[in-house]
Formats: structure tokens, C-alpha cells, sequence
């Protein structure tokens, strides 16, 4: 893994961590440790360590890390797991609106 | 188990005590009533055969003793320096060495014997090998408590004692070869059952010693709750063996989901349960968080991780109106116990072989990337680290259960007393003959 696609992986993680921590809902929280885990699956579990995040707006942390999971398609990750990992994404955040 | 090998080896040996006259019970003379019908040879033969089953017995005998009283140069030791526990191991271990028996073979062993009288020798043969598992995986003695190592004492000290008191029965029969110096062991024997008894014999050993591995929990799925059951169980199968890091993830996980649908479910019918599984749902939470950057590759746990969604999935599908009584969830909630267990070990493990890792950010930057904008060194260290001290404490703190508080099988109460009547009621030798 490139330093690059690692910096990416690591933003994309610590954003989806944040929403698991900050979900409104059981379901939504277990939705998105889910696409969690799927990200570390694609990536055989050799993942770079989740960071604090600075906000806990949820539009804000979905949007970054959305653009984040996106941008794992240019560091060679298959898009059709990216697509998968999206709508995954998408639905915990259907369980997550008030 | 101990448990069960002993109840069948008391058994067997109460039976034969109860049993007096011995030759006509080998076909041979001695009864008016009851015809001859085998030869000196055979009787001979038959003999033979006892002394070998008689030999496995002591064998059980001398390794529970050696089991609870590893001793030590007992050779060495004068009589003064031992104690009962000492002398009986020293004793059994003479007489099995002046005895030419030897062990029966495994043909004996399986094979139905005609006269009753042998077979409830190969019976007691056939327990007393069978015991021989449960001294190696589970009572040893620093396994044990002070009141369950007197308990596997005293057995051996009956047990001794009831094959004193049949060894002077068997006298007559044919080139019988007594037990030498069987007074003497008698006595030790003796001694030793009423210093285990001062003792105060703690009977739940009987649930220690080897049981068989459990197996999974084959077919399609069960409806309703059965199939919950049978996928949690299944999945503990699957964790017998190390899962990686990742699967360990999915497994605590799906445990923490299954928690909070389980205390859903329970809420009428086993309310009891309700707050100790919401209390699992948090510890579960925060093992999900405390594991999010733990890595390790090594292990598989992709069938247990299978068998946690299974769970999970068949959970969703159960109406709260189906469980009408409380039984499938107390044994859910048994299951429950065994996985925060296994989930337990399974981390201490991982921490004690530095097979799982977490990836921590260090306090210097990459200097060579060619970048503009450095970034913070990383690296994996081991989860005994400081950094992950409250993995390992939530593990030992929270999933660590206290061991069950477990007596002895109602059956190895029983026959520990009939065993001990056989030994202290033998009738009197002027009473009259008893057949």
C-alpha cells in the first residue's frame, strides 16, 4: 500500500468511525462499523490506525468520508467494491435520520 | 469425567462384593444347587483373566493417588516421614510391581465375558482405563482445590480397600496370586480414606477430567429459536480455533447485536436476563471500538464469523410472541457464557503470543515521502502495549466469568455410599452362608 492510498484509507476510516460513534440509532451505528469492517476486508485487514476527528456533524463526516471511500478507486481498489461500500454507506445513513 | 468413570467403577465393585461364594460363580464346585460346569483349567483361565482386570483397577487407583499426591523419592522416605497419602501411593506402586498380571488386552477389554462375575470385572477394567483421560486432562494437582484432591483420594482408598476384601474371596480360586502384603495396604488404605475424610472431600471434582470435544450441530437450519442455538453453538465450535484479527472483529461484532435482540426477546418471558444482556451489549461496544485498529493475520475464524451472522440473522427473524418459556433463553444465555469465555482467552492469547497488533501513530513524521505535507510515522505494536490497556482490562474485567459453583452428580453420591456400606457391612463369617 502506497502512502497516499494509506492517508486515504486512514481518512476514510476515522470518518466512518466517527459516524458509528455518533449515530443516533443502534441499527445505524451497527450499519456503519459494518462498512467498516468492509473496508477492512478489501484490504486483508492491514489497515492504518482511525484518528480523532475534529467535527461530529454528521453531514460533515458523511460527506468527507464518502469523497474519501470515492477516492480509493485511484489508489487501485476494485470500483465495484467502492460502489458496494457507497450504498452500504448510504443505508446506514438511511437508519441514521431522525 | 472423573465423575462418570468412578460412579461406573463403584458401581461394578459394590456389585462384587455383594457377591460371596466365588467358585460356583465360576462353574465351579461348591453349591449343591448350582452344577459344575467348567474345568480347573478354565477356572484357572478365568482367573487369570480377573487378575487382569484386577491390575488395571490398581493402576486407577495408584494414578489417582499419584494425580492428587505427585510425592516425590518415596522410596527414600522412612515410614515415619510419610504421610497416608504418601504410604498408599508408595504401597500401590509395590504391589502393581509384584504383580505379574499385567494389563488386560483391548480384546478383553470389548468383549461381553459369560459369567457375570467376570464381567463386572471387565466392567470396572473397562471404567478404570477409561479414568486414565481424566487424571491426564483434568485432575492434577495443581488443578484442584484442597477438599476435590482429598475426594480423588478417598476414592482410591475404598476403591483399594473394596480390592483388599475381594482378593481374600478369591483365594480359592485356581492359581489365584494374591495382592502382597494386602493387610498392610488394607491398613494404609484405611488410613487414608479417614485422613481425607478429616479433610472434607469436595465432590465437584467429579465434573473435572476429560469429556468429549463438542461437535457441531449438523443440517440445514432449525426454525425459530433452535436455529439461534444451533448457530451460536456452532460458532463456538468454530472459535476453538484462533480467529484473526479481522474475524475476531466480525465475531464481537455479531455478539454485540445478538445481545440486544436477545434482551428484546426476553424481555416477558425470562426478564431476569434482560439487564445482563443489555450490560454484555455494552461490554461488546466497547470491545467493537477497542478493536478497531487491531490487526493480525494469523488464524482463520472465517466459519465462526459465518456462524456469528448466521446468528444474527436468524435472531432478526424470531417474533417475541414465539418464545412462550424461558428455557431456550437460559440455554442462550449459557451459550453466552461459554463465548465471553472463549472471546476471553482468545484475546489473551493473541496479547501472550503477539498474534494481534494495533496500528498507532507515532510521535515523528515520515521525513522521505516527498511530499509537502509530512505525515505521522506509524507502525503496529503488540496489544500488550499501554496503548491498548483497556482491551485487555475490558477483557478481564468484563468477559472473565466467575467459575460455577458445581457438586457431585446425584450418581457418584450414591454410589460412594453403596460402595462404602459394601465395605463396612460385610457379614459376619458365623452368621450363616450367603449365596
Amino acid at each position: 500500500m502506497l502512502l497516499a492510498h494509506a492517508v486515504t484509507l486512514a481518512e476514510a476510516r476515522s470518518y466512518v468511525a466517527a459516524l458509528a460513534d455518533h449515530a443516533r440509532t443502534f441499527d445505524a451505528s451497527v450499519e456503519y462499523e459494518h462498512v467498516l469492517l468492509q473496508l477492512d476486508s478489501i484490504h486483508g485487514g492491514d489497515v492504518p490506525p482511525t484518528t480523532d476527528v475534529l467535527t461530529d456533524r454528521r453531514d460533515v463526516l458523511y460527506t468527507v468520508a464518502e469523497a474519501a471511500i470515492e477516492e480509493l478507486v485511484e489508489h487501485g481498489v476494485d470500483a465495484l467494491q467502492v460502489e458496494l461500500l457507497l450504498a452500504m454507506l448510504d443505508e446506514a445513513r438511511a437508519k441514521d435520520a431522525p | 469425567m472423573y465423575g462418570e468413570n468412578g460412579h461406573r467403577l463403584r458401581t461394578e465393585l459394590a456389585t462384587l462384593l455383594r457377591q460371596h461364594r466365588i467358585q460356583p460363580r465360576l462353574g465351579g464346585p461348591g453349591s449343591h444347587t448350582i452344577p459344575v460346569t467348567t474345568t480347573r483349567e478354565q477356572r484357572e483361565a478365568l482367573g487369570e483373566q480377573v487378575q487382569r482386570f484386577r491390575w488395571a483397577t490398581l493402576m486407577w487407583c495408584l494414578q489417582a493417588v499419584a494425580a492428587v499426591n505427585p510425592g516425590g523419592k518415596l522410596a527414600q522416605m522412612t515410614v515415619q516421614y510419610r504421610r497416608p497419602s504418601d504410604e498408599l501411593h508408595y504401597r500401590l506402586g509395590r504391589v502393581l510391581n509384584s504383580l505379574e498380571a499385567g494389563l488386560p488386552a483391548l480384546e478383553e477389554l470389548t468383549t461381553p465375558q459369560e459369567f457375570p462375575l467376570v464381567e463386572s470385572w471387565r466392567q470396572a477394567a473397562k471404567a478404570a482405563v477409561l479414568g486414565e483421560h481424566d487424571f491426564k486432562a483434568g485432575p492434577r494437582d495443581a488443578s484442584l482445590t484442597q477438599g476435590q484432591r482429598m475426594a480423588v483420594l478417598k476414592d482410591a482408598a475404598e476403591i483399594t480397600q473394596a480390592l483388599v476384601v475381594l482378593d481374600k474371596r478369591y483365594d480359592q480360586i485356581p492359581s489365584w496370586q494374591p495382592i502382597p502384603g494386602r493387610k498392610r495396604l488394607n491398613r494404609t488404605a484405611k488410613a487414608c480414606a479417614a485422613f481425607a475424610e478429616v479433610g472434607e472431600p469436595d465432590l465437584s471434582v467429579d465434573r473435572h477430567g476429560w469429556r468429549p470435544p463438542s461437535a457441531l450441530i449438523e443440517g440445514g437450519p432449525l426454525p425459530g429459536i433452535a436455529g439461534v442455538l444451533q448457530a451460536q453453538h456452532n460458532m463456538l465450535v468454530h472459535l476453538g480455533r484462533f480467529p484473526n484479527a479481522l474475524n475476531l472483529r466480525r465475531v464481537v461484532d455479531g455478539q454485540r447485536i445478538v445481545s440486544r435482540d436477545a434482551a428484546l426477546l426476553a424481555h416477558y418471558v425470562a426478564p431476569g436476563l434482560v439487564d445482563r444482556w443489555r450490560e454484555r451489549e455494552q461490554v461488546y461496544r466497547q470491545l467493537v471500538l477497542e478493536t478497531r485498529n487491531i490487526g493480525g493475520l494469523i488464524g482463520g475464524g472465517g466459519p465462526a464469523a459465518a456462524e456469528a451472522a448466521n446468528t444474527v440473522g436468524r435472531l432478526h427473524q424470531v417474533n417475541v410472541d414465539e418464545i412462550t418459556r424461558p428455557e431456550p433463553l437460559r440455554e442462550l444465555n449459557k451459550l453466552f457464557t461459554r463465548t465471553d469465555a472463549r472471546v476471553a482467552a482468545i484475546m489473551e492469547e493473541g496479547a501472550a503470543e503477539r498474534l494481534y497488533f494495533r496500528s498507532v501513530k507515532l510521535p515523528r513524521l515520515v521525513d522521505a515521502s516527498n511530499h509537502l505535507v509530512y505525515p505521522a510515522r506509524e507502525r503496529f505494536v503488540p496489544i500488550t502495549s499501554s496503548v491498548q490497556a483497556d482491551l485487555i482490562s475490558i477483557t478481564r474485567r468484563e468477559l472473565r466469568t466467575a467459575p460455577l459453583a458445581t457438586s457431585g452428580s446425584p450418581c457418584g453420591n450414591e454410589t460412594r455410599s453403596a460402595l462404602r456400606e459394601s465395605l463396612e457391612h460385610r457379614p459376619d463369617r458365623r452368621a450363616g452362608p450367603i449365596v
